[in-house]
């Protein structure tokens, strides 16, 4: 596993059990999150959505086929100034990720944006 | 606030899922609240360190959890509490263990204070190893046979007794009734999918189990009923030691074991 080890074991069994395909992209977008988010826990939430939270879950992992989305479940708060975030409904907002060369800035402007608006 | 949560896999004929260790430090100390939702699995606590409160919306009480405690199958959600630092062991029971368990009808949405280990056990290896002990060395059949084969299913020994009879024996195995563990079920149906949402809309009606719940509306009346929140607000809400319990458990049990 080519990533930060998890204190949870649940945690690195799910990052160990990525497809090869994907993993790069995945570990990348972690290692941003992580980064811009120091305070955020990680938990495996349904059968295979990695979750970032603190005393709530803030932020929703999905592997889809060749991306990753990152649903910001309180995302309708976050000042949007780069417009990646998609979605129209009252809550969250989503931002998917197709390669590693993803806008780093802004994820992590949305993660500590998340942090501040607890 | 760290947070760490170890697993130990034990040999299924132990009759234990599996073993975990959860500890939270936090500076300064801190409550945290984590809601449990129903689920068909007994789950054995052992707190080692720190303080477990229990509340109920539905009943609006509050109790402290004893050091060791089993919970039994639960109808409606419930919110623990833990104050920091915690050491929590614990064990996760398949449904199974109720027709096992050596106790009179453990009856639902309860705890019931147990002494299982030493309060002194060192590591998860060592807790793990006093709990199948005494699982093994306790179990006391209720019935001649099983009550249920793979998942739900009903046993065929039990085609020639009444509906009334099959009642009785639900409720003083399981402490439920089996429509109400078919209800559990359901809502774990729901929950164990695999989440891959459509690229161009991530709703919830794409998830809802056709051969379960009628339409929307009757998915969100039976998910709120039972967990307490609608389907959206539950994602949100922090779960830190059920979320880990449930992952697991769905990856390690499909559904027709569980």
């Amino acid at each position: 596993m080519n990533t930060k080890h998890s204190q949870n074991d649940v945690v690195n069994d799910y990052l160990n059990g990525l497809d090869a395909a994907i993993a790069p992209l995945f570990f990348a977008v972690r290692e941003c999150v992580l980064a811009a988010g120091p305070a955020f826990n990680e938990s495996i939430k349904w059968k295979n959505c990695l979750v970032y939270g603190t005393t709530k879950n803030h932020i929703q992992t999905v592997v889809g086929k060749g991306k990753i989305s990152l649903i910001f479940l309180n995302g309708v708060t976050l000042a949007d100034q780069y417009g990646l975030l998609e979605g129209d409904g009252s809550k969250a907002r989503t931002m998917r990720i197709h390669s590693t060369d993803f806008n780093r800035e802004a994820l992590a402007d949305y993660v500590q944006q998340t942090l501040v608006t607890l | 606030m760290e947070i760490s949560f170890r697993t130990q896999p034990m040999d299924p004929a132990t009759g234990i899922a599996f073993c975990w260790e959860l500890r939270i430090v936090a500076d300064p100390p801190v409550a945290l609240a984590d809601l449990f939702i129903p689920e068909l699995f007994f789950d054995f606590f052992f707190v080692q360190m720190g303080e477990l409160r229990g509340s109920a919306a539905a009943s609006r009480t509050e109790w402290i959890l004893p050091r060791q405690s089993l919970k039994t199958l639960h109808t409606h959600a419930l919110t623990l509490t833990f104050t920091t630092p915690l050491r929590l062991f614990g064990a996760r029971l398949p449904l199974q263990f109720g027709e096992l368990f050596w106790e009179a009808s453990p009856g639902a949405n309860t705890f019931l204070a147990q002494e299982w280990v030493e309060p002194g056990v060192a590591d998860l290896a060592a807790f793990a190893e006093q709990v199948a002990g005494v699982v093994n060395g306790r179990a006391a059949p209720k019935t001649p046979y099983p009550l249920l084969k793979n998942g739900l299913e009903e046993s065929t020994w039990l085609s020639s007794y009444s509906p009334r009879h099959k009642r009785r024996l639900y409720q003083a195995t399981f402490g439920l009734s089996c429509q109400a563990l078919q209800r559990i079920a359901n809502l774990h149906a729901f929950l164990a999918q695999n989440c891959d949402f459509d690229p161009d809309s991530p709703r919830l009606i794409g998830y809802v189990n056709a051969e379960l719940f009628y339409d929307q509306p009757h998915f969100n009346h039976a998910f709120k009923k039972m967990v307490g929140l609608t389907p959206l607000a539950y994602f949100e809400a922090s779960s830190v030691l059920q979320d880990n319990l449930m992952a697991v458990s769905y990856n390690a049990f499909p559904a027709q074991d569980r």
